[in-house]
């Protein structure tokens, strides 16, 4: 999992990413102004950094020029909306833009893009005797390869991706049918279920009551 | 219809009338002089040839015959002066060269009575006459004609001449009449012009004011313009204001909605440790909190716009000490010493709004301060203004960031001032009151030492 710098001057907004990159098990580390972002990015190694635009001191614009140096690919999240400031940020070098107010999940995401095309994502998941190979898309159980339908592999590695969150039956269904499926959330229930019982993952992959499923893993 | 048409219009159609009546009437008036004239010429001639035919003649004796050639001798005579004679004795003509007329047109003429005249004017086709018949015996009544043609020619051709001096006049008259038009409305096409260059927004046009006539007109039409010009920027200065107003409000609302969004979306779907949990409520909590800091500021700030002032004398030193008494606990548990100099009996202030500013000022001066310091109020009147200046030991304001401390929402240190919960309203509404009284407000700072605000306003 990736190890991620956060920028960011409001210290709510720093916690609750980080609170929620944890969850999934990505490190993270916090910066609250420009200073102390370049402090630590000299510091340590970082796969990634969320860099806030609006900083005290030296700004996000002026900031990404360290980060490239360092090759440390960079997302803004900003509350500056405008064409302007998106098309100067993705100009600038930033690997992707993100808008405050952001949902959780579509950060964790993005963010899983980015490590992917890094090739600093992660690879395998294991639990129990169960290994998913998420570059592969293979899942091994005791070392046999257990057959998966499309649309069970996809609804397990988003329940990987954001292991400890929570999703939607209707997050879920358009994951794994894509956004145009018709289809009732029934289905995904049946497919969890079959999921669970080939890889024996009753214990993990829990029903969030009125809400979904989350894979539990502490 | 434009103006400079019709006053071009009505110059042409007023002097060429008046010029057409005034010229029918002097050859009408020509003409009746020249028919009388020849009318008593007529008379006269026609006297004296009755006298004559009267000696040489005895009517009552002399036969038809002998009048025949009596009348012919005078006829020749008098047909060379353009005379046509005739006479006329029961019920037939002696005598007639009146060859032109049908007799039957001047049938009337015969019923001349004893010692009158009778005159008459027959119009031929090509010749006009003027007839005049006399009964110069019992029944012979002698007819008198002459041509008196020129007069009607010469009335026809003043007419004819007339019309071409017309198509003259009215081309002469035209062209003055047009360019006086146009001339005399050229304020209007200047004002026209100014109206429709104010309407496209170009304001700084200039009437001008050499002319005469003009001059009031283009001076307040002058001033309008700079008038409008004034309320124009005036009201894109407030938008401009408000817009970055509203711009900066909603920036402050978006993080702490972020945060609540975010948090309690985690408090729904993570499997969160308690402590986890209890930090994600916590968040919730002061975020929301901060919302509603930041909305009983902007109360304040609408109440302070909304409020009718209402200002009276109130004890100077009871309006400092309902502050101070507000401020006393966080003052004794910061360690901050409270002096005051008031050498001012009374204040004419509005009470609630100037309790308000004291808060403020005071608790901006409280969280410049850690631990320790002093704060000093001192009130003093200067000729007829009243003084009050605000001093503190805090940490000051950098000198390039004075001008900026007032405007709505700023903040000089974002992460200090959300520890205190500021939303960087507090100078905003303390500006906002004091030019409710008028007044003014200086800030002065030297940073690492503290921070003087002086507010002075009319007593």
């Amino acid at each position: 999992m990736g190890h991620i710098l956060i920028v960011d001057d409001e210290k709510s907004i720093s916690d609750l990413i980080e609170m929620n990159l944890a969850m999934v098990g990505h490190t993270c580390e916090q910066a609250f102004d420009g200073k102390e972002a370049l402090k630590k990015l000299r510091e340590g190694h970082f796969d990634l950094c969320l860099l806030d635009i609006m900083l005290p001191g030296k700004d996000g614009f002026e900031l990404i020029d360290d980060f490239k140096k360092s090759k440390v690919p960079v997302i803004y999240l900003s509350a500056k909306s405008s064409l302007t400031d998106r098309v100067r940020g993705l100009n600038l070098g930033a690997e992707d833009y993100i808008i405050k107010p952001f949902e959780a999940l579509e950060l964790i995401a993005r963010i899983d893009v980015v490590l992917r095309r890094e090739g600093k994502n992660k690879k395998t998941f294991t639990y129990k005797n169960v290994t998913v190979d998420l570059n592969k898309h293979l899942v091994l159980k005791d070392n046999q390869v257990i057959d998966l339908t499309a649309q069970e592999y996809l609804l397990l590695e988003a329940l990987i991706l954001n292991q400890n969150l929570a999703l939607t039956r209707e997050q879920l269904l358009s994951i794994a049918w894509g956004y145009d499926y018709s289809g009732e959330t029934r289905t995904v229930d049946m497919h969890i279920q079959r999921l669970r019982k080939k890889l024996e993952w009753e214990d993990i992959i829990k029903t969030v009551f009125k809400f979904g499923y989350r894979l539990e893993v502490h | 219809m434009k103006l400079w048409i019709k006053i071009f219009l009505s110059i042409l159609i007023l002097s060429l009338s008046t010029l057409t009546i005034s010229i029918a009437y002097i050859i009408n008036q020509n003409h009746i002089t020249s028919i009388n004239r020849e009318q008593e010429r007529a008379l006269g001639e026609m006297e004296l040839i009755r006298i004559s035919l009267s000696n040489s003649l005895d009517f009552s004796g002399a036969s038809t015959d002998t009048l025949t050639v009596i009348m012919d001798r005078y006829g020749e005579y008098y047909s060379n002066r353009g005379i046509s004679l005739g006479l006329y004795t029961n019920g037939g003509y002696v005598y007639n060269n009146i060859a032109s007329l049908n007799p039957d047109t001047y049938l009337a003429l015969l019923s001349v009575k004893e010692d009158e005249k009778i005159a008459q004017i027959i119009q031929s086709e090509s010749h006009d006459y003027i007839l005049i018949s006399d009964l110069i015996h019992d029944n012979a009544v002698l007819v008198y004609a002459r041509d008196i043609s020129e007069i009607y020619e010469s009335r026809s051709n003043s007419i004819s001449l007339y019309f071409i001096l017309l198509i003259f006049f009215t081309c002469f008259l035209g062209v003055f009449s047009y360019l006086y038009a146009k001339w005399i409305t050229r304020p209007l096409n200047a004002l026209h012009k100014g109206a429709m260059a104010i309407s496209s927004g170009n304001y700084d046009l200039y009437l001008s004011e050499k002319d005469k006539e003009f001059r009031d007109v283009a001076g307040a039409f002058n001033q309008m313009a700079k008038d409008v010009k004034d309320r124009t920027l005036e009201l894109e200065e407030k938008a401009k204001e408000l817009q970055t107003f509203i711009d900066d409000l909603s920036h402050e609302m978006n993080t702490p909605l972020t945060a609540i969004q975010g948090y309690s979306q985690f408090l729904l779907n993570a499997n969160a440790l308690e402590e986890q949990k209890r930090t994600a409520a916590l968040y919730i909590h002061s975020e929301a909190r901060r919302i509603r800091d930041m909305y009983s500021k902007l109360m304040v700030l609408s109440f302070a716009r909304e409020h009718n002032i209402d200002r009276k004398q109130y004890l100077c030193e009871e309006l400092v000490e309902e502050v101070h008494q507000t401020f006393q606990n966080e003052m004794i548990k910061q360690n901050i010493s409270f002096t005051k100099e008031i050498s001012v009996d009374y204040l004419k202030v509005d009470k609630t709004l100037f309790h308000m500013l004291f808060s403020n000022l005071v608790k901006n001066s409280l969280q410049a301060m850690e631990e320790g310091g002093s704060i000093h109020i001192k009130i003093y009147n200067q000729e007829d203004l009243s003084k009050i200046v605000i001093k503190d030991t805090g940490i000051g304001i950098p000198k390039d960031k004075l001008n900026q401390v007032t405007k709505p929402f700023y903040r000089i240190d974002k992460s200090r001032s959300r520890q205190t919960g500021g939303a960087g309203l507090g100078l905003s509404i303390c500006s906002k009151i004091v030019a409710l009284h008028d007044g003014s407000m200086e800030i002065d700072s030297i940073q690492e030492e503290g921070t003087s605000i002086t507010i002075t306003i009319p007593g």
